[in-house]
Order: structure tokens, then C-alpha cells, then sequence
């Protein structure tokens, strides 16, 4: 065990102090589809700064590669061409970043009208410590071409058939520089699990997931956006907002990048009976944008509104905890949730519809009884 | 009459329950003549030719959560299965009108809510990781090569990437799982048919070579 291991290890203690208490119920996830796995994260885990691993919503489009920790990432410079493995990363500066991975079509399931694609209700974002490499550094020492506009991506896993478009992505170079964005080899502390793109992938904090490339193979600055489905039809939103239901062509759309405010209840359930008194209603708040402003709870259906207590730090594409402790009288109520950012910007009582149905960001709401 | 021909002449029937109907005639008007409402249900037989297509198809690349959750209008559902013809879904002629249908009826806007199941997160997790080979170590790679181009690369592809039939294989959990492999190649799955009598040392040829494969 290396002494950096030896460090972590202790980290890992504190760590586990923070991560969300077990509630002693099976250790579940949403299973929107078993194969490949698209697994959702429950709601009841968002009651905590960081989502465990084992927990922690897998999307994938093709299914995970055979695990194979010796797989190096390749990054073709002007320089030199670089091909690194997990253990060659460990040679470049460590740096940590706490953030949201969140699915661009977390939510979809809340639109109206439906939209095809899965069928993401809440469970397609978590947080965690992500620890890895600045991508900066990697392309700083394989050498940017002087034309360089894009940082095209791609991952191990091979689409099902040929005649299926690989996925293929890339991000523009101002935000492949940012110095928070990085290719992680750990998540929460542990070795990047094949599900989550192990022995690594791209995090790329305030961006939808879209971007965090999974099982990296290739990194190859170039002028021009990717081209392909996945970057050129798939993951687009309208330039301006669309009546629901319309159509829009590709060429009316730009790529989804970063994420709406948005604040989720992650207890109560919705449905749940509570024993009368003293309880409270805790969820997470975050924005791609701008640090969380204010969380506002409403028990009452969104007529009266109270202050929420933020807990954590505070970041961009990081989420806060947020908590409204009140007194629980026997009857029933509707708990709803809102946030803003530090931009100003105000998460909408209606989700913006779009034709995939990405950043659903609508106002959370629970109904809860509280027994006499 | 063949399964192909079944399904264009019931997607023709179908075809023709959706064009306007003619004028009625004054004296006779046409049952057909009435004013468009919901398509007819499919009959038990389109039922299960739509889901022998989409068994076939669908299944062979997503699980069939993936189309029980959606809740599409037969035009979101016609656009998709084109979509995924344009990617490689070898549907006959006849059987997207079907399937359409099929979905549309199952997973329309007012099928009500979907009910995720859900799935012990550690058995998630291990369901991609490598198990022992036990007895199907040390296979043969010429073997298996040999074995793959005569039994396997009609419908996988000469790379093993995934042709018109079947899917890659290429660089997939499951080779690293000996055990499940066995039993997709001799219980088969979907459309690809059961291999009876196969040997152990051919299964564990096959997953040597299989292995040797770079994506």
C-alpha cells in the first residue's frame, strides 16, 4: 500500500462519519434498467453531503467494458501522444472536488408531455469526492494544437452493433482547461468502481453527466466540436425555450452543459405518516450556475414559505444539505421546496419542457400525514 | 403461410384500419365509414407476433424495462422504432407498423404509473464482476477461433463487434464470467438459439479467444 493509500485510509474514517446513515432497509437501488445498468439512486439517500458509492446512480449507454485496471487513456497532443494508466495518473499533482454528477435527463419522468429515453424520476444524481488529475495538466504536457477549440472524448464501451453510433462527446476547450475539471481515479476516497467508469473517467463539476466521460480511452484536442449523434442530435437543448410538445430541429438546439438550480425533499417520503412532533424536512440544493442562495419550504402547498437551514459548503455544481425542522400536528400536509442561486437564478414552480426532457428542475413536492 | 408473411398481412390489415375511409355510399353506408376513434386492440395473434419482433430486436441490445416505462403517443413510438431501425434493428417488413401498435397499446400516455422495481445495490455491483472460470480455464484461443468463425461470426461479425443479428462481444463483462457465459451459449437468449451438446473445452476455447479481441 502506497503512503498516499495509507493517508486516505484515515480520510476514509472521517469520511464514513459523514456519509448518509443506513436506515437498516435493503440496500436498494432503482433499477430502470437492468441491462445495460441504469440504476437510480432512492430518495431517501439525499439526506446526505456524499451518496455512497454503492449507492450512487449508474447511467450507462452500451453497459460497462470488462473491468480492466490496466487500461490507459490516450491523449493525442501536438506534443507527444500520451498513454496513461491509473497508477501513471498517480504521478501527476492530486486534486479533490466535491460535486454533483447528475444526468441531463434526471427528472424526464416529470415532464408533460412524456418524452422517450429512460425514465429518470429523481434518482439520476448524487454527490461524491472526486480525486484524479487536472485534465489541464494531461494536456498541458502531451501539447495543445494552436487550433485546438475541443477536447473530443471517448470511452471503452463499444456500442451493441456497428451500426450503432459509438459514444463520442467532446467539450469545448476554456471549460477542458477549467482547473476543476479532472480525470478521477477515485470516487469518495475508494478506487473508481467499473460502474462509474473505473479505472476512470472525466469529472466535469456544474456539467451534466453527459460530459464525464466513463472509462476513458481518448482525449484528443481538435477545432471542431465532436461530430455523431451523441454530441450533434442527442444532448441539445432549444436556444429558446419551446411551447410543450413542439418539435425543434437540431439546428435550433446547443449543447446541454450546465444544470439548472434545482432542490429535491428527501425526506419525508411522499405518501409518508409521521408520529406528531418536533421532525423536520431535509433535502440537497444545487446549481450548475452559481452557489445555492437560499432554500425556502413551504408546509402549507406553497402558500407560506420558511427559510431552510443550508448545511456543507458551499460550491458551484456542489449541493448543500438543507433542513426545516416544525412541529408535526395530526392531520395532512404538502411540503414543497425551492431554491435559488447565487446569479439569481430561481428554480421555476414548472420545469422549462424540452424535447428530450433534460434539467427538470420543477418545484419538489411531498404529501405527508401526520397521525393523530 | 411464414411468420414474415403473417406480419405483413396483418401490418396491411392495420394499414388499412388507419387510411380515411372512402365516402359512404348513400344507400349502404360502410361500417368503416364512422368517424376515426381509437385503433382496434390488436388481436391475441398480433400480440404475439409483436412481441416475437420485439423480443427479437429490442431485446437483443436493452432490457424490456426499457419500453415498459415509456409512456409514448404512436407517433413518439413510430419515431423511435425508426430511429432504432436506422441503428440497426433488423425488423421485417410488416413488423414496425406492429410494434408500434403493440407499444402503443402497452406504454401510451395513459397507461398509468410505472412502478421502478428495484435492485439489491451489492448484487448490481457483482453482476459485473469477474467470477472464477473453474472448469472453463485455460481454453484453446485457435480452438475458439476456429469455433467462432464457423458457429458464431454469421451473427456476431467477423470482429465479433456486433453484425446485423447479433451484438458485440467484444471487451464484455461477461467473458470474465465463465459461468454466465456457458449458459447464454448453451441455454441461448433472445433470438439466438440454444447450443445442445456443446463441450466445456469448446465453451472455454470460445471464451479464450473471445477474450484475446481488442475494441
Amino acid at each position: 500500500m502506497k503512503r498516499r493509500d495509507l493517508f486516505l485510509g484515515a480520510g476514509l474514517t472521517a469520511l464514513a462519519q459523514l456519509l448518509p446513515r443506513e436506515s437498516g432497509a435493503a440496500q436498494s437501488l432503482l433499477s430502470h434498467l437492468a441491462s445495460p445498468q441504469d440504476l437510480g439512486t432512492p430518495l431517501e439517500v439525499f439526506d446526505g453531503i456524499f451518496t455512497p458509492n454503492e449507492r450512487f446512480f449508474v447511467r450507462s449507454h452500451f453497459g460497462a467494458p470488462a473491468f480492466n485496471p490496466r487500461r490507459k487513456v490516450k491523449i493525442v497532443g501536438s506534443k507527444q501522444t500520451l498513454e496513461l494508466s491509473a497508477d501513471d495518473l498517480q504521478e501527476f499533482p492530486q486534486v479533490t472536488h466535491v460535486a454533483v454528477l447528475q444526468c441531463a435527463g434526471n427528472g424526464r419522468a416529470n415532464q408533460t408531455p412524456r418524452v422517450p429515453g429512460l425514465q429518470w424520476v429523481h434518482g439520476a444524481m448524487g454527490q461524491a469526492e472526486w480525486r484524479g488529475v487536472r485534465l489541464s495538466d494531461l494536456l498541458e504536457k502531451a501539447g495543445l494544437p494552436a487550433d485546438a477549440q475541443h477536447v473530443k472524448t471517448l470511452g471503452a464501451d463499444l456500442p451493441q452493433k456497428a451500426t450503432v453510433p459509438a459514444f463520442v462527446r467532446s467539450i469545448p476547450l476554456a471549460r477542458a482547461l477549467d482547473k476543476t475539471t479532472i480525470v478521477a481515479t477515485h470516487m469518495n476516497g475508494l478506487p473508481l468502481p467499473a460502474a462509474h467508469g473505473g479505472p476512470f473517467r472525466l469529472v466535469v463539476p456544474g456539467w451534466s453527466g453527459n460530459h464525464w466521460m466513463k472509462w476513458l480511452k481518448l482525449l484528443q484536442p481538435q477545432a471542431q466540436e465532436a461530430e455523431g449523434f451523441y454530441q450533434q442530435t442527442a444532448y441539445r437543448l432549444p436556444k429558446q425555450p419551446v411551447a410543450p410538445g413542439t418539435a425543434v430541429k437540431p439546428a435550433d438546439t446547443s449543447p446541454a452543459t450546465t444544470f439548472p438550480i434545482k432542490s429535491v425533499i428527501a425526506l419525508p417520503a411522499n405518501g409518508a405518516t409521521l408520529k406528531p412532533g418536533r421532525r423536520e424536512i431535509v433535502g440537497i440544493a444545487f446549481s450548475g450556475e452559481a452557489q445555492v442562495a437560499k432554500v425556502e419550504v413551504s408546509l402549507d402547498g406553497g402558500r407560506a414559505w420558511q427559510s431552510a437551514r443550508l448545511e456543507g459548503p458551499a460550491g458551484i455544481g456542489r449541493w448543500q444539505i438543507f433542513r426545516l425542522p416544525f412541529e408535526a400536528k395530526p392531520g395532512n400536509f404538502i411540503a414543497v421546496v425551492r431554491a435559488s442561486d447565487k446569479k439569481g437564478n430561481e428554480q421555476p414552480p414548472q420545469a422549462q419542457w424540452n424535447p428530450s426532457g433534460y434539467f427538470w428542475n420543477g418545484w419538489h413536492t411531498v404529501a405527508v400525514q401526520v397521525a393523530s | 403461410m411464414s411468420r414474415a408473411l403473417v406480419a405483413a398481412a396483418l401490418s396491411l390489415a392495420l394499414l388499412a384500419c388507419k387510411e380515411t375511409p372512402p365516402p359512404p355510399e348513400p344507400a349502404k353506408p360502410a361500417p368503416a365509414a364512422k368517424p376515426a376513434g381509437p385503433p382496434a386492440p390488436l388481436t391475441p395473434d398480433q400480440v404475439a407476433t409483436a412481441q416475437l419482433a420485439v423480443r427479437n430486436n429490442c431485446l437483443a441490445c436493452h432490457g424490456q424495462e426499457m419500453l415498459d416505462q415509456q409512456r409514448l403517443t404512436p407517433a413518439q413510438w413510430s419515431a423511435n422504432v425508426k430511429k432504432m431501425q436506422g441503428w440497426g434493428a433488423p425488423l421485417e417488413p410488416g413488423e414496425p407498423e406492429l410494434v408500434v401498435s403493440y407499444l402503443a397499446e402497452r406504454s401510451g400516455p395513459s397507461a398509468g404509473t410505472y412502478g421502478i422495481p428495484e435492485v439489491d445495490a451489492k448484487l448490481a455491483a457483482a453482476s459485473l464482476a469477474p467470477t472464477p472460470d473453474g472448469d472453463l480455464a485455460g481454453g484453446d484461443a485457435a480452438r475458439g477461433e476456429a469455433l467462432y468463425k464457423s458457429s458464431c461470426a454469421s451473427c456476431h461479425g467477423p470482429d465479433a463487434k456486433g453484425e446485423r443479428l447479433g451484438i458485440n462481444l467484444v471487451d464484455r463483462p461477461v467473458l470474465y464470467r465463465a459461468a454466465d457465459f456457458a449458459a447464454v451459449v448453451t441455454k441461448g437468449r433472445n433470438r439466438m438459439p440454444e447450443t445442445t451438446g456443446i463441450l466445456k473445452t469448446d465453451i472455454a476455447a470460445l471464451l479464450t479467444y473471445l477474450r484475446s479481441l481488442k475494441g
